[in-house]
C-alpha cells in the first residue's frame, strides 16, 4: 500500500522488495527474511539490511584504505567495536574505568561499604587479566587461597579453553617471564581470570545461569531493549563445591554447547528453563519483593555495562546489535555478570528454542525496520512504537529519560552521570526505587 | 496430622484432638495464661482464661485442626452399598493390578522387597540429593498400568438396574447412576468464580493495583490463619507470594519436630530397603518430568517425594472405611522353621501408582522449596483428594463421578459442539481423561496449573478438573465446530499451554 507521505528516497515502497544479505546460515534467520518477502542479495550488493558475522563487521569497518561507505539506507547487525563490551578483558576494562570516571565526579552511586566494595557498582567478579595483572591476582589469591577461580580465553565463547584452578601452582605457567619467553598454545589471545562463584543459587540443588538477549539501537544516546523471553540455563550434573569436582566440567559450565556432550544432556528442552517459570518459582518460594528486586538488579547491571562502553563505542548510525548477557545468581540474590557475547546462538536446541529466536529476530527486525520499509538513518528517531516492541520491554532510552524527569535535583544527578532506567512495565516503581537509591 | 475415622459424637471430636501436638502447644498456653493473670480466682476462672484463648493462635490450631478433620470425614463414600456392583469392579480392578504387577515381576524376575546391604544403603544416603544419577538401565520397567486401562475400566462399567433405558449412552460413555450436580447447583456452589469477582491470575498487567489490593488483603488472611477464611480467599487465587502460605492452611501442615522425626524415619527406611516399585517410581520420573521443559529441574526432588511416600503408611488412613483393599504381599521368612507366608500389605503405602503419577508431585515443587515442607504437603494433597483419582467408587469426587460430570457439564452446557463430536466418532472423555487424571499438570502453563490447583484446594474439590477440561471444549468450540475429521480435534485440543484458566472456569460459570 501506497503511504501518503513521499519517502526521500527514490524507491517505490508498494514495489519494492527490500534486499537484504545473511552471513550465516540459521533457519531461524532466513525464515524471517522469507516472511517479509525480502530478496537475498550479496554482500557486495546494494543491500539495505545486513546480518553479518562479526569477522565480516570487522573487514568492514576496519579496512581503512577503501572505506566501505555504508549509506543512509542500510542497517547492520554489529558496532564497529563491539569487542569494547563483548571480548572479556575489554569489558571488564572499561567497567573499572567507567567506575573511576563516576567516581571522580563524585557521583553517590559510587559509594562504597565499609570493606571497600562498590555498593551498586560491584557486579563482576574479581577479574585480572592475564598475564599483564598476574602480580595483582597472585595477591589477591594469597589474601584468600580457599576461592576457585575460572580461567577464560578473552576471545572466545561457548565454554572454550576455560578451566578452573584452586592452586597458585596450577597458574605458575602464566608468570611474567614463561609468558615472554616460549609462545605457549595458548599463549596469544590471552586470559582473563575470575574469582568464580562458588555460591550459586540452586534450584533443585542444580546450578544454573541465565541468558537475557539486549538489543542496542544507540549508544549515545543509549538505547536499549530487554527481551522477555530469555532462559535459565540448567546444568545436568548435580552441583557440589568440593575439590574433586573441579575438574568436571558438567558441573560448572551452563554453556549449551558444552553440556550437549553430556551423556545426561535432554534433547527435548536442552536443559533450558523460561525466565517466566523461574520467576513464578523465585515469587512462589522467595516471594515478589525479593524477585523483584533481583530483576531490577540485573536491569541495573545490564545499563551500567552498556553505559560503561558507550563512550568508547563508534556509536554508527547505522548499526544495532543483539547481545546475549550471561547472568549468574549467587545463593545471596545477588547477581553477578559474566559475559556478553556479540553473536548469541541461533542455533536452535529444541522446538521451542526455534520458537523463541524466531520471534527474537523478529522483533529485532520490527525495531529496527520500522513499518518494513526501506531503513532511512537520516530520519529514523530510534523510537519504535508500542506495538513494534513486540516481546522487547523497553529498558533504557537515555532521550526519554532526560526528558521525563520531573525535578531539577533529578536532571543535576543525570548530568553527573546518573541513569534513571526505565522499565516499560512498571516505569513509577522503577523511579521510585531508583531516585532512593541515588539521591 | 490427618485423623481418618469417622467420628460419632463430639467426643470422638475432642479424642482425635488429645494426641496432637497443637493440644499440647494449647494446654501450655492455657497454663502461662492462668498462671501470669493476676486477678484470676476459682470463681471467675473459667470467664476469665475463655475470654484469653478465644482469639489466641494456639486456640485457631485447634478450630483449624477440627474442622479439617471433620471435613475430611465428610467427604468420604456415604452410601455403603457393600457388594453393589461398584465395590466389585473396584475389587475386580485392583485383582487386574496385582496380576499386572505380579507379571512385571516375573518378568523381570525380581523380589518386591529386598533389604539392602549397609554399604547399599550408605551409597544411597551419600547420593541422596541427587539420586538422578542412581538410575541405570530404566528400559526394562513399565508402567503398571497405563491411564487408557483405566479408562477402560470405567466404560465397561454397567448398572444392571439401568441395563437398556441407557439415557446416557446416546450421547456420553459413562453408564453408572452416579449422583453428580447439575450446572445450577455448581453455578452456586462456584458463585466465587462468576465474573462478578475479582480473579487473581487472569492478567497481571492490567489489574496490578487491584492485585496488590488483594495482595495486602492476603497478607492480613495468611496472619489470622483460619482454615474457613483462607479458603474463601483462595477460591479467587492465591497470589503467588502468598500462594505456599495459604496451601498450608488450606491443607492445615504445620510441619513440627515430629514430623521431622517422621521424615527422617522414612528416609532411613529407603535406606534400609530395595523396592521393586522404587524403579517404577524412577522410570515414571525419568519419562516424563525429566522430559518435560517447565518441570525436568525437579528431578532429583521427586525421587526422595517418591519413594518415602511408597513407604509411608500414614497413607492407608484414606482407604479406610472404603471399600478398597490395599494390595498385600508376603514375607517368607529366612532362618525360620515358620513355612508360613506373612501377609504385609505392599507397597507399605497400599498404593499402586498409574502411568504419569509423578506428575502430580511437579507443581509442587514450584511451591515450597524445602524438602520436609514439600513432602507433606504433597501427602496431603494426596490423602485429600489425589488417591481418588484412580479409584472406583460411588463417591462423587472419585474418578467415575469426574468422568460423568465431565460429560454432564459439557453436554448441559453445549449440546450441539457434543453431538458434533459424537457424529466425528470422538468420545470428549477418552480426550479429557488423561487430563483429568493428572489434575492437568505437564498440559498448562505452570502458572496457570497453580491458579487451577489454587482452586482445587480453595473449594475442597476435584470437580474443579472435569469443569476445567468441559470448558476446554467450550473454548475451543469454534475450531471444533469446523473441522472434517478426528485427526483434526486431537490437534485442536493437543497444546493448551495458551490457555488461561480463570477465564475458562469464567465461561463455564457464565
Amino acid at each position: 500500500m501506497l503511504s501518503g507521505n513521499l519517502q526521500p528516497y527514490t524507491y517505490t515502497p508498494s514495489t519494492y522488495r527490500l534486499k537484504y544479505c545473511c552471513d550465516l546460515d540459521k533457519d531461524v534467520l532466513s525464515s524471517n527474511f522469507e516472511k517479509r518477502g525480502w530478496t537475498n542479495v550479496n554482500q557486495d550488493e546494494d543491500w539495505n539490511f545486513y546480518w553479518a558475522s562479526v569477522f565480516t563487521v570487522k573487514t568492514l569497518f576496519n579496512s581503512l584504505e577503501c572505506h566501505y561507505r555504508l549509506n543512509d539506507y542500510q542497517v547492520i547487525n554489529h558496532f564497529p567495536n563491539h569487542y569494547e563490551l563483548t571480548r572479556k578483558d575489554l569489558m571488564v576494562k572499561n567497567i573499572k574505568r567507567y567506575r573511576k570516571e563516576l567516581a571522580k565526579e563524585g557521583n553517590p552511586i559510587t559509594e562504597r561499604d565499609e570493606n571497600g566494595a562498590f555498593k551498586y557498582l560491584d557486579f563482576i567478579p574479581a577479574t585480572y587479566m592475564m598475564p599483564v595483572d598476574y602480580n595483582l591476582f597472585a595477591e589477591d589469591f594469597k589474601r584468600d587461597p580457599n576461592t576457585t577461580w575460572i580461567m577464560k580465553p578473552s576471545a572466545k565463547a561457548q565454554g572454550k579453553g576455560i578451566f578452573l584452578i584452586n592452586k597458585i601452582s596450577q597458574i605458575k605457567k602464566w608468570t611474567k617471564d614463561k609468558w615472554s619467553g616460549i609462545s605457549a598454545p595458548l599463549g596469544r589471545e590471552g586470559y582473563v581470570i575470575s574469582k568464580y562463584i562458588d555460591n550459586p543459587l540452586l534450584i533443585g540443588g542444580k546450578k544454573f545461569d541465565l541468558r537475557i538477549y539486549i538489543l542496542v539501537t544507540s549508544y549515545r544516546p543509549l538505547k536499549c531493549y530487554w527481551y522477555r523471553l530469555g532462559f535459565a540455563r540448567f546444568c545436568t550434573v548435580k552441583y557440589t563445591s568440593s575439590a574433586n569436582d573441579i575438574d568436571n566440567m558438567f558441573v560448572h559450565l551452563t554453556n549449551v554447547s558444552y553440556q550437549k556432550q553430556s551423556d545426561d544432556y535432554n534433547s527435548i528442552h536442552g536443559g533450558k528453563w523460561t525466565i517466566e517459570n523461574l520467576k513464578l518459582y523465585l515469587e512462589s518460594t522467595r516471594g515478589k519483593e525479593i524477585t523483584d528486586k533481583l530483576f531490577d538488579d540485573i536491569a541495573w547491571i545490564i545499563v551500567h555495562s552498556l553505559k560503561a562502553v558507550s563512550s568508547v563505542i563508534v556509536n554508527d548510525k547505522h548499526c544495532f546489535e543483539c547481545y546475549g548477557y550471561d547472568i549468574i545468581i549467587d545463593d545471596n540474590m545477588k547477581p553477578w555478570l559474566i559475559e556478553v557475547n556479540a553473536s548469541p546462538s541461533l542455533s536452535s536446541t529444541t522446538s521451542s528454542d526455534r520458537i523463541m529466536k524466531f520471534k527474537l529476530i523478529s522483533d529485532i527486525i520490527n525495531i529496527v525496520i520500522p513499518n518494513g520499509e526501506i531503513p532511512d538513518v537520516r530520519n529514523y528517531n530510534k523510537q519504535p512504537s508500542r506495538e513494534a516492541l513486540g516481546n522487547f520491554d523497553l529498558l533504557y532510552d537515555e532521550e526519554l529519560a532526560t526528558q521525563e524527569l520531573p525535578d531539577d535535583e533529578f536532571k543535576r544527578q543525570k548530568i553527573k552521570g546518573g541513569i534513571v532506567p526505565i522499565i516499560s512495565k512498571n516505569i513509577k516503581d522503577f523511579k521510585a526505587k531508583q531516585s532512593v537509591t541515588w539521591r | 496430622m490427618d485423623q481418618g475415622s469417622k467420628y460419632n459424637s463430639e467426643m470422638d471430636v475432642s479424642q482425635s484432638v488429645f494426641n496432637t501436638q497443637a493440644y499440647y502447644e494449647f494446654l501450655k498456653n492455657v497454663q502461662e495464661l492462668a498462671s501470669n493473670s493476676p486477678n484470676i480466682s476459682l470463681i471467675n476462672m473459667n470467664e476469665v482464661l475463655m475470654e484469653k484463648i478465644k482469639n489466641s493462635t494456639s486456640s485457631r490450631k485447634i478450630t483449624n485442626l477440627i474442622y479439617t478433620n471433620l471435613e475430611f470425614n465428610s467427604i468420604i463414600e456415604k452410601n455403603d452399598f457393600s457388594g453393589s456392583y461398584l465395590t466389585k469392579a473396584q475389587t475386580q480392578w485392583e485383582k487386574k493390578l496385582i496380576k499386572n504387577f505380579n507379571l512385571i515381576c516375573t518378568e523381570l524376575n525380581m523380589p518386591l522387597a529386598k533389604k539392602r546391604s549397609i554399604v547399599e544403603g550408605q551409597e544411597l544416603k551419600r547420593i541422596w540429593n541427587e539420586l538422578g544419577t542412581n538410575v541405570s538401565d530404566m528400559k526394562k520397567f513399565r508402567p503398571i498400568f497405563s491411564t487408557s486401562e483405566l479408562l477402560e475400566q470405567i466404560l465397561s462399567l454397567k448398572c444392571n438396574n439401568l441395563s437398556d433405558l441407557a439415557v446416557n449412552s446416546m450421547t456420553g460413555l459413562i453408564n453408572v447412576p452416579i449422583s453428580i450436580k447439575s450446572l445450577k447447583d455448581l453455578k452456586k456452589q462456584y458463585e466465587r468464580m462468576s465474573l462478578d469477582f475479582f480473579q487473581s491470575g487472569l492478567d497481571e498487567n492490567l489489574n496490578s493495583v487491584i492485585e496488590q489490593e488483594k495482595h495486602k488483603n492476603g497478607v492480613k488472611v495468611v496472619e489470622i490463619n483460619d482454615v474457613i477464611l483462607s479458603k474463601e480467599f483462595s477460591k479467587t487465587g492465591c497470589t503467588r507470594s502468598l500462594r505456599s502460605k495459604l496451601w498450608s492452611q488450606i491443607l492445615n501442615v504445620n510441619v513440627g519436630n515430629l514430623d521431622i522425626i517422621y521424615y527422617n524415619y522414612l528416609k532411613q527406611c529407603v535406606f534400609e530397603y530395595d523396592f521393586l516399585i522404587d524403579s517404577i517410581y524412577y522410570k515414571d520420573v525419568k519419562i516424563k518430568a525429566v522430559n518435560d521443559d517447565q518441570l525436568f529441574v525437579f528431578e532429583d526432588l521427586l525421587y526422595q517425594v517418591l519413594l518415602m511416600f511408597a513407604r509411608d503408611t500414614h497413607v492407608l488412613k484414606c482407604y479406610e472405611e472404603k471399600s478398597i483393599q490395599s494390595p498385600k504381599g508376603f514375607i517368607k521368612l529366612k532362618n525360620s522353621t515358620d513355612l508360613k507366608h506373612h501377609p504385609v500389605i505392599y507397597p507399605p503405602n497400599g498404593f499402586i501408582p498409574f502411568d504419569g503419577f509423578s506428575m502430580l508431585v511437579a507443581p509442587i515443587c514450584y511451591v515450597f522449596a524445602d524438602p520436609v515442607l514439600l513432602y507433606f504437603i504433597f501427602r496431603k494433597f494426596f490423602v485429600n483428594h489425589f488417591y481418588k483419582l484412580s479409584i472406583i467408587s460411588s463417591d462423587p469426587q472419585s474418578i467415575v463421578g469426574l468422568c460423568a460430570l465431565f460429560e454432564n457439564v459439557l453436554q448441559s452446557k453445549d449440546p450441539k459442539l457434543f453431538i458434533q463430536l459424537r457424529k466425528m466418532d470422538i468420545q470428549p472423555i477418552k480426550i479429557a481423561f488423561k487430563w483429568i487424571i493428572r489434575a492437568f499438570s505437564g498440559y498448562l502453563q505452570s502458572s496457570q496449573l497453580l491458579e487451577l490447583w489454587d482452586r482445587m484446594l480453595a473449594f475442597n474439590s476435584l470437580e474443579i478438573l472435569p469443569i476445567f477440561a468441559a470448558g476446554i471444549f467450550l473454548y475451543r468450540r469454534q475450531s471444533l465446530m469446523s473441522v472434517p475429521n478426528k485427526l483434526h480435534v486431537e490437534s485442536i485440543l493437543d497444546d493448551l499451554k495458551s490457555v488461561r484458566v480463570v477465564a475458562i472456569l469464567q465461561l463455564v460459570f457464565a
